[in-house]
């Protein structure tokens, strides 16, 4: 009874706590000698985690530099746990309180959450008053956005330092963040400052603040900044978070404080839980660590060796991981609505027991959850209104990697034959949609097409710059991706960012095969809503006089603009590469050999990764029933099997 | 056990009969299936990939193209399957007259004759054993499921795997039981001339419960070789393939004639179940009349 009203006094006055603890919390050692990032938003959080009532109490002091030219007359703020407030949040109206499957349980008040930003004050001046804005809809229920007028205003090149004080009740985990039972993955858990995009900022003509309410499929769009995080929780529970532990103390009350500190990242997260068993390993300058449920330790390795194989491939393809360290944090099975989810140097998997080899599922979450360490941490664009630059492109190298490492047509499943793999998955999702063309990848993700925000961020971006590998060769690919990796690592890109590099170096690189530039590409799948489909309607070969004259017959079915090769194998064994620019509705190719024709594919390197349907790309003169015989006799056996199943019933 | 399987390759003739049924229905199937595989596939190189192995983006751009032709197909499956049921319980009668006069190979003419005399009984029997199957299997497999339900924050992942396998694995052994009791209450039927199907089962029920080794014993020693038989199916599948016309007609061949081994075993089981009603129940009588029709 003592300790526990002595436990709740420090939780509600954590800065009591120094007066009895053991040891000092030793201050942060800088990680890179000098700075990567611009680092404009800095925060000194002290936070601590009442895990009875899931509340956290916080204290944070926001260092922000105007970088800009521009006088800053008001600030504006994240609250993101206010998404989670009631029914009649943006996010709840969108997303109807089911993401990803998991859902809110509506009826619990416990499953709710809440930000309270209690007072906000210059460092040694006066205290700020705010206002909640809606600045996406008019939904005035939306608490997730305020604006704070500075009555000082803010010159260029100045900064201004705020001591901030807020509550929040972390929501019961569906959707990212919160609890479940006693496991905490706490994220989006801080008042964020927005992003102030001054002039020519990607799509900024003047000077503006980019702070976007929270929306069920958007993430995130945030500054780079220097965070110290000092976390109180009980003793009994394990934490990891964003960046390097410096160290920790124990309190007489039963609870103890971790400090960490991190350098150059957009975001903080962390997790706690009094049940997760560690492993460890390096590799080169990155210590790995995996907090695994007791019940998936066995799988340690699977998710290790996923993120040394993603670690080594981005590394030789893109660009070097400059952080010493990663977290990959995996939660129960309770609490997948946390699952698969990337905050800088910190990420969470998801996987189930004894899950076969086969479904590389674990695999899969660890190679993309990494990949946005790229596609989001260091390449930080805006999740908001451009959502497929980091998970289309992340979805794209999960793809590689996956290929690469497990195979391309077994890496996401291998099960009794059962072969698919990660980059023919993504297509399978595109092409086969009902209807392909639903809309384009660009939009704002709160604006796409329902319900197909997943498929047109993910799965379309991942085939079409599949797609573009397929046009240029994946060496002047990677070109393309390393010259916007190191342009723009540590800044904000935007579509243009992407595309002036590829009009770069794409036409000349392959001799102006494709024009001046790639406009016409991106206009296509990007902007566009084109769907891409070849057919090949027909092959003949006629004799005449000594030679054989031969015609091909192809034609584009889909709106696609896309240039086509047309391979033509005849009977000598002498092949013919035809090439069309996919400008009309059909062409017939006419050639005279010495030989018959036998056959002709279009695209037969699979470039066009987007066409819609491969098995019409080709003909050939001497078709085979085999295959046809293969599957019919393996329909007859397992009818067969199935009628002496319900036999035995009998 | 041996004599009854001697026995029951003995009838070739009906065995084949049996076999060419559950074929011809299996063709209504397959045949179609061909043709419309031929049909659709265009020529196209890219059907050659699925002879090879399975390929998951052929395989789905022609389902995704061609879905709507094959799925009444498979629907038409399992509506043969339907039927089949009941020509299985038509065949029951005889099949059980080929361990009722073992002296010599049933005819075919008797055995058909069988097959109408009993019909009647089986198809009531079947009526009692539905619904006992049925709560056999799905009481505890729900009972499992509802636990894991209701109570999942007791369990661990490896908790409520069991509780689910638990449940399931319950209901497949009183399933198994309800199944071996019904077989037994089936040769009640004929050897007794019992006409009470409920009556019948009840007895054949106390019948197994009191002898549970010599028949569900021997009962899942068949399910055993069955499943031993598959496995090499599996195999054979494996190591050969059916990536070329030789090796497609060489599975065919080990297809069907797994397919045939299904057969025997059933017909195998009826002659165990027969032999140890006898040894435990039954008055050993050399003929059991075929008479008209009941
Ligand atoms: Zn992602």
């Amino acid at each position: 009874m003592f300790m526990h009203t002595f436990y709740r006094l420090f939780l509600i006055c954590p800065w009591l706590l120094p007066l009895l603890s053991f040891g000092q919390l030793p201050a942060p050692k800088p990680i890179f000698p000098t700075p990567l990032s611009p680092r404009i938003a800095n925060y000194q959080i002290k936070v601590s985690l009442n895990p009875v009532t899931k509340r956290l109490t916080g204290q944070q002091t926001l260092t922000w530099h105007n970088t800009s030219n521009d006088v800053i007359r008001e600030l504006q703020f994240h609250l993101y746990l206010n998404a989670f407030k009631d029914r009649n949040s943006t996010f709840m109206r969108e997303s109807g309180g089911q993401l990803r499957g998991d859902y809110i349980d509506s009826d619990d008040k416990d499953a709710w959450g809440w930000t309270n930003l209690k007072s906000m004050k210059v460092k040694g001046g006066e205290a700020l008053v705010w206002q909640f804005i809606q600045p996406d809809d008019l939904n005035t229920d939306d608490r997730t956005v305020i604006r704070v007028p500075l009555s000082t205003p803010l010159g260029p090149g100045q900064s201004i330092t705020l001591d901030m004080a807020f509550d929040a009740k972390l929501p019961k985990i569906f959707a990212r963040t919160g609890f479940s039972r006693d496991f905490f993955l706490v994220g989006q858990w801080f008042p964020k400052i927005g992003v102030y995009e001054p002039a020519g900022t990607r799509y900024a003509r003047q000077g503006q603040w980019n702070c976007h309410q929270f929306h069920a499929h958007s993430e995130f769009y945030a500054d780079y900044g220097v965070y110290d995080v000092d976390i109180t929780t009980p003793k009994e529970f394990w934490v990891e978070a964003t960046g390097l532990m410096q160290g920790e103390v124990m309190h007489k009350n039963g609870t103890k404080t971790l400090r960490y500190h991190a350098e150059d990242v957009v975001d903080f997260a962390w997790t706690a839980s009094p049940r997760f068993q560690e492993a460890t390993s390096q590799w080169k300058h990155v210590k790995i660590t995996v907090l695994l449920q007791p019940e998936h330790a066995d799988q340690a390795e699977r998710h290790i060796d996923a993120a040394k194989a993603a670690l080594a491939y981005f590394d030789k393809h893109l660009g070097k991981y400059p952080f010493p360290n990663l977290t990959i944090v995996d939660p129960p099975v309770h609490a997948m609505g946390a699952a698969g989810m990337e905050y800088p140097t910190f990420i969470t998997a998801g996987t189930v027991w004894q899950i076969p080899k086969g479904i590389r599922m674990p695999e899969t979450v660890t190679v993309h959850e990494f990949g946005h360490q790229y596609f989001m941490q260091l390449l930080a664009s805006n999740e908001f209104e451009e959502a497929w630059l980091d998970e289309g492109f992340n979805q794209y190298y999960e793809g590689r990697i996956m290929d690469e490492t497990y195979g391309p047509k077994t890496s996401a499943a291998d099960l009794f034959g059962y072969r698919i793999g990660d980059l023919e998955n993504s297509r399978d999702g595109y092409v086969h949609l009902d209807n392909p063309a639903i809309g384009p990848s660009f939009g704002n993700t709160w604006q796409l097409p329902d319900t197909y925000y997943g498929v047109l961020t993910y799965s379309k971006t991942a085939t079409w710059l599949r797609t573009l590998e397929g046009l240029l060769g994946r060496k002047i690919m990677d070109e393309i991706m390393q010259t916007y990796f190191q342009r723009w690592q540590f800044k904000h890109p935007n579509a243009n960012s992407f595309i002036a590099i590829v009009n770069e170096i794409a036409p000349a690189r392959t001799g102006f095969r494709y024009g001046n530039d790639m406009n016409w590409f991106f206009d296509q799948v990007l902007y566009g809503d084109n769907v891409c489909d070849y057919k090949l309607v027909s092959v003949a070969s006629k004799k005449q006089g000594k030679q054989y004259t031969s015609t091909v017959r192809i034609d584009r079915l889909g709106d696609a603009r896309m240039p086509v090769d047309v391979l033509l194998h005849f009977a000598d064994g002498k092949e013919l590469m035809l090439f069309w620019d996919g400008k009309g509705r059909t062409k017939t190719f006419t050639v005279t050999e010495p030989a018959e024709l036998i056959r002709a594919e279009a695209d037969p390197k699979q470039k066009l990764y987007i066409d819609t349907n491969f098995n019409n790309n080709s003909l050939t003169r001497q078709p085979t029933s085999a295959p046809a015989a293969k599957y019919a006799a393996k329909v007859l056996f397992w009818i067969q099997n199935w009628l002496h199943w319900l036999a035995w019933l009998a | 056990m041996l004599t009854t399987l001697q026995q029951t390759l003995r009838s070739g003739r009906i065995l084949t009969i049996i076999y060419l049924t559950s074929t011809v229905l299996g063709l209504l199937v397959a045949i179609p299936m061909y043709s419309t595989l031929t049909r659709l596939d265009g020529n196209s190189l890219a059907v050659n990939e699925l002879l090879a192995g399975f390929d998951y983006t052929v395989f789905q751009d022609f389902m995704h193209e061609h879905g709507e032709a094959i799925s009444p197909l498979l629907s038409v499956g399992r509506w043969t399957g339907v039927v089949y049921l009941f020509l299985s319980i038509w065949f029951t009668g005889g099949l059980l007259m080929m361990f009722a006069r073992p002296s010599a190979p049933l005819s075919v003419n008797l055995f058909w004759q069988a097959c109408l005399h009993y019909v009647r009984r089986y198809l009531r029997l079947f009526a009692v054993t539905l619904p006992f199957l049925l709560a056999a299997f799905l009481i505890p497999l729900l009972a499992g499921i509802l636990v894991a339900v209701l109570a999942e924050e007791q369990f661990t992942e490896r908790g409520l795997f069991w509780l689910v396998f638990g449940g399931f694995a319950v209901g497949f052994v009183l399933a198994s039981l309800v199944l071996c009791v019904s077989d037994y209450a089936k040769v009640l039927l004929l050897k007794e001339d019992e006409q009470g199907s409920l009556r019948a089962f009840g007895k054949a029920g106390r019948l197994v419960l009191r002898h549970p080794l010599a028949t569900l014993g021997r009962y899942w020693a068949l399910i055993g070789i069955g499943t031993v038989l598959f496995g090499l199916y599996f195999l054979l599948d494996s190591l050969i393939g059916m990536d070329s016309w030789l090796t497609i007609i060489l599975m065919l061949v080990v297809q069907q004639a797994f397919i045939f081994s299904r057969i025997v075993l059933k017909g195998w089981n009826l002659g165990i179940v027969y032999a140890v009603y006898e040894q435990y129940a039954g008055s050993r009588s050399e003929a059991v009349p075929v008479g008209k029709p009941d």
